[in-house]
């Protein structure tokens, strides 16, 4: 198999995994700003 | 995560692996470049999922910009059907290869603009921040598989013709669209900023894809629609249709994903502001 077809396959789903992790993050932070924003208003 | 949105993205992998076997395995080895032709079922795909994103992110902006007059929807609703209606008789009276099939794309875009503006600017904005960015995500994989395929094909990485060009620009558009959205300080003026933005810049899409067709370029003519004499391997169509039906599942799923935190953030500041103002 050539070298640059693999590299493109292995590019291609490298990108989108690090757009997930990147959503992913997203979600998390999200989150945490939830529970601050809670317990600022319980404070 | 609802298990609506697991099972379709079982489907998705699913399909994803079935378009991976296929392009790998079973798609014949083309004559005159060999197995590096593979890049093929993932290059187009990424680009034709891509120009969706693109497409979807102009209706939103549209639709946005309508929603901010009271009158605003209806007229545009009325201005698209007057468009669609005179693309269909165009369509028809011309006696296309594929009009009928055409003439239904033309009426799905309609619908789903008609949905667009039924929505609220804020669920209009998510669609048109979500899809710019997955647009942004498919794009950048086209700017590196092509490079890829070239160097071994053409003997360059990159050659400044017509496509390649037009498609580093649609690329840059959209990017300074996400980097606005980003960075800027005019909160309530961002959206609106970022959909005349979109509108302005959704002009450079159908340049992409008509630069190959208008000028001769290094980029290859293409292989669907270009009129006669091209055309592709039955086989290779079959592979090509079953990435971009992939390709696509996926694009809706991180599509959908990013508009569900968008619609987070933006409930997020309204509480944010609520509990400042209180």
């Amino acid at each position: 198999m050539p070298r640059n077809l693999v590299i493109a396959y292995v590019a291609t789903w490298a990108i989108h995994i690090g757009y997930l992790l990147i959503l992913s993050s997203g979600f998390r932070k999200l989150a945490r700003e939830v529970r601050e924003l809670r317990s600022r208003k319980e404070e | 995560m609802k298990p609506l949105f697991i099972l379709y993205a079982l489907f998705t992998l699913v399909l994803l692996s079935f378009g991976l076997h296929q392009a790998l395995d079973v798609a014949p080895t083309e004559q005159t470049m060999g197995d590096i032709q593979r890049i093929f079922y993932y290059h187009v795909p990424s680009a034709w999922v891509a120009f969706l994103c693109f497409f979807a992110n102009f209706l939103a902006s549209v639709a946005f910009l309508a929603n901010l007059k009271e009158s605003g929807p209806k007229s545009a609703r009325m201005i698209l059907l007057a468009l669609c209606g005179a693309a269909t008789a165009i369509l028809l009276a011309r006696h296309i290869p594929n009009a009928a099939a055409n003439v239904v794309t033309v009426w799905i875009v309609y619908l789903a603009f008609h949905f667009l503006t039924k929505l609220d600017t804020n669920q209009q904005d998510a669609i048109a921040v979500s899809t710019a960015e997955v647009g942004v995500v498919f794009c950048s994989i086209v700017l590196v598989t092509g490079p890829l395929w070239a160097k071994p094909v053409w003997g360059i990485w990159w050659t400044w013709d017509a496509r390649l060009t037009s498609t580093f620009i649609m690329w840059l558009i959209y990017v300074s669209y996400l980097l606005l959205r980003r960075f800027s300080t005019a909160d309530e003026q961002t959206p609106k900023l970022a959909a005349a933005l979109a509108i302005f810049g959704f002009v450079d899409v159908p340049i992409v894809y008509m630069s190959i067709r208008w000028w001769r370029t290094q980029h290859p003519s293409p292989v669907i629609g270009g009129g006669e004499g091209s055309g592709l391997d039955p086989r290779m169509l079959h592979v090509l249709l079953w990435n971009f039906l992939a390709f696509a599942a996926y694009g809706l799923l991180v599509v959908w994903r990013r508009y569900q935190l968008e619609r987070g953030r933006q409930q997020l500041n309204i509480l944010y502001r609520t509990q400042g103002a209180a």
